[in-house]
């Protein structure tokens, strides 16, 4: 722990209230009816319309969901790093600690970038610069929003590195990225996100690309450093057992719309909505018996032709009538438990949001 | 490293070697007789056996092997032989020449890694604008102009109409600036094209997302972490370039009456002087495979990938 008490030493003072309101009551993300269009040759792309959630300090949050249902652009949009054009953040609010980031300039983002929210990326094996040392890579994040000498920035980046479980710090910091395997990449790149201790971590999908065994590592690793830091971490992910082991709430996504919102634990024990019923029922298990395995009918809707009412209805084992005609909305029918569905409009506790 | 600049400067030596023996044999294979042409120049008449004499002193009658090997012996020492017409040194005609052709060779190089890399950058950061579509139309442009006919125009234009710059001069920066341009747009042309898909690819690079989610601001994410990675084709291009640059001197100082290599070559090969043609095809092919093994050292230094081949 000495280890870690020098490094928050050495940290800003933002560090100090992490510390302190480790499991306060506050949100340190409010994200409210987010709409990220894309406008291409073939049309208007809704690929995130009107998300809502928030993360609590100290918090992990997950974003479940399949390809293209919006979790990576999501988490774009937070760092408002969309491509423009094509892409268009429309509408909604983005507070961090209550300031609105989609009303920054790009200058004041770029401060905030690296340094308040961070985020590591799907692809550790082209995510990294391979003309520059890891050393360099790192620090250059350090030099950035921090204002130390070059000799503290090293001395920084060398503790970062052994507080992501890389060997040999004193060598493997003069490395070139092609001299390391994925995982020890990936590590790299977690230690540049956190280089200067940011608020929020934002994964997109971390271990996908790495085997099973450093898979298991790297989530051992970002939940030690979730404890050690205070770090609000938001894990995208396709991987449900990923969800079990890492994330304390779960957020649902399917074709742009958040359908289902709710505590991990509760999410497993009593998934609401058919999509995440469907979900949790495709996951294999090694004591059943059956010969094919299960699956949700149908794909995932092209955005460009989305069918009207419920976006899930032409794959949903529960389609009512009025799913074609008219959206669900999300509805908390348990405490704290949000749901898109017309099946549990009437059980509603008589309130309706479209965002916490 | 040193391993790898050990190895790239044996595999020069040994290339000059084979350009050595390949421009030897060609030359001895052209049709045509140095002797004949001399002496039927000269207007003499002499013997069968004054002839046989004057071949066997300029160790013409010798195998072509034997000639090869004597050749490579005195070169090594820096006798390059006399050339057939005027008797001088070789390598004394070559030193003459030598600076005017480096000058302009250096010249045009500069201006077309000038022009190339501003108008490429310039077009990558201003994509499918007007910046973009100007810069690669001026460079199609560049591209479609022939040496000799740029050069002319420039004259016509410039020494002639608006008599802003001497004609037939070889001395002095004024008398450089048209051939080296007239020499150097193709390859800026080149250069900016490759730079402008260069830059374009790099920025789609994970990376370079990377490093806009670290917070580097544009100018930085271009220069630092764009560019050195879209440089290392560039270079090798500008290597390659540099024998066009060499091949097209010998157009340009005859469009613009410049002393140079130029010259020299043409005449020997033509008067199949051939200790003269060797000697100046020689040299030429020693620059060339020295500016590409400086090339390759310099890209080791760029790419880290490349130090441990």
């Amino acid at each position: 722990m000495r280890e870690e008490a020098k490094v928050l030493d050495l940290a800003d003072q933002k560090m100090s209230d992490t510390e302190q309101t480790k499991f306060g009551d506050e949100n340190l993300l409010e994200v409210k009816d987010l709409k990220t269009y894309f406008y291409t040759e073939d049309g208007v792309v809704p690929a995130v319309d009107g998300v809502s959630f928030s993360i609590k300090k100290g918090e992990t949050l997950g974003i479940v969901g399949e390809s293209g249902c919006g979790k990576s652009v999501t988490a774009l949009s937070i760092m408002r790093l969309i491509q423009t054009p094509p892409g268009k953040i429309i509408s909604g609010q983005i507070l961090l600690n209550g300031e609105d980031l989609l009303k920054k300039t790009e200058k004041e983002m770029n401060d905030i970038r690296g340094n308040w929210i961070s985020m590591v990326f799907q692809e550790p094996m082209t995510s990294l610069n391979p003309v520059y040392t890891v050393g360099d890579q790192i620090m250059e994040a350090i030099l950035l929003h921090q204002n130390v000498k070059k000799i503290e920035a090293r001395k920084r980046t060398l503790e970062m590195l052994k507080m992501v479980g890389i060997p040999s710090p004193e060598s493997r910091i003069n490395d070139y990225p092609h001299q390391m395997s994925g995982g020890m990449r990936q590590r790299v790149m977690i230690a540049i996100g956190l280089a200067c201790q940011p608020k929020m971590l934002i994964a997109d999908e971390p271990t996908t690309a790495l085997d099973v065994t450093i898979q298991a590592q790297i989530l051992d690793l970002m939940k030690r450093l979730k404890d050690e830091l205070g770090t609000v971490i938001m894990v995208i992910t396709h991987d449900l057992g990923v969800v079990a082991q890492m994330v304390d709430k779960v957020v649902v996504m399917y074709a742009g719309k958040v359908v289902e919102s709710t505590k991990t634990a509760e999410l497993f024990a009593n998934p609401l909505h058919p999509y995440t019923v469907g979900l949790l029922g495709s996951i294999p298990k090694v004591n059943e018996d059956r010969k094919r395995l299960q699956t949700i009918e149908g794909v995932v809707p092209n955005l460009l032709e989305l069918p009207v009412g419920c976006r899930f209805r032409p794959r949903c084992s529960k389609k009512m009538e009025i799913c074609g005609q008219e959206g669900p909305h999300l509805v908390e029918v348990k405490p704290d438990h949000w749901v898109r569905c017309w099946c549990f409009a009437e059980r509603a506790r008589g309130e309706t949001d479209e965002g916490k | 490293m040193l391993v790898y600049i050990i190895k790239r400067f044996l595999a020069a030596i040994l290339t000059v070697f084979v350009v050595s023996i390949v421009v030897f044999t060609m030359l001895h294979l052209l049709p045509g007789d140095p002797i004949d042409a001399i002496i039927s120049q000269s207007g003499a008449q002499l013997t069968a056996a004054q002839i046989q004499e004057i071949r066997s002193n300029m160790g013409l009658d010798k195998p072509l092997p034997i000639q090869y090997i004597n050749y490579i012996k005195k070169a090594l020492h820096g006798d390059l032989g006399r050339s057939f017409w005027s008797n001088r040194p070789v390598f004394q005609e070559i030193i003459d020449q030598i600076p005017f052709t480096l000058e302009l060779a250096v010249a045009s190089l500069l201006i077309a890694t000038v022009c190339g890399l501003t108008t490429g950058i310039i077009a990558a950061l201003n994509h499918n604008r007007f910046l973009d579509n100007a810069a690669m139309f001026l460079a199609i442009m560049g591209v479609s102009m022939p040496n000799f006919w740029l050069g002319l125009i420039l004259i016509l234009v410039f020494c002639l109409n608006l008599g802003w710059f001497p004609i037939a001069q070889s001395v002095g920066l004024p008398a450089l600036v048209l051939p080296a341009f007239s020499l150097g747009i193709r390859t800026a042309s080149i250069i900016s094209r490759m730079t402008r898909s260069g830059l374009l690819e790099v920025f789609g690079a994970d990376y370079i997302r990377t490093a806009r989610a670290k917070g580097v601001r544009t100018f930085g994410l271009v220069v630092k972490h764009a560019l050195r990675n879209a440089f290392i084709p560039i270079i090798t291009m500008l290597g390659l370039q540099f024998g066009e640059l060499l091949a097209g001197s010998v157009v340009t100082e005859t469009v613009f009456a410049r002393r140079g290599m130029g010259q020299l070559v043409v005449s020997s090969i033509k008067d199949r002087d051939f200790p003269l043609a060797q000697g100046v095809i020689l040299v030429v092919a020693i620059m060339y495979i020295g500016v590409n093994l400086i090339v390759d050292i310099f890209y080791s230094c760029i790419d880290p990938r490349i130090r441990y081949d």
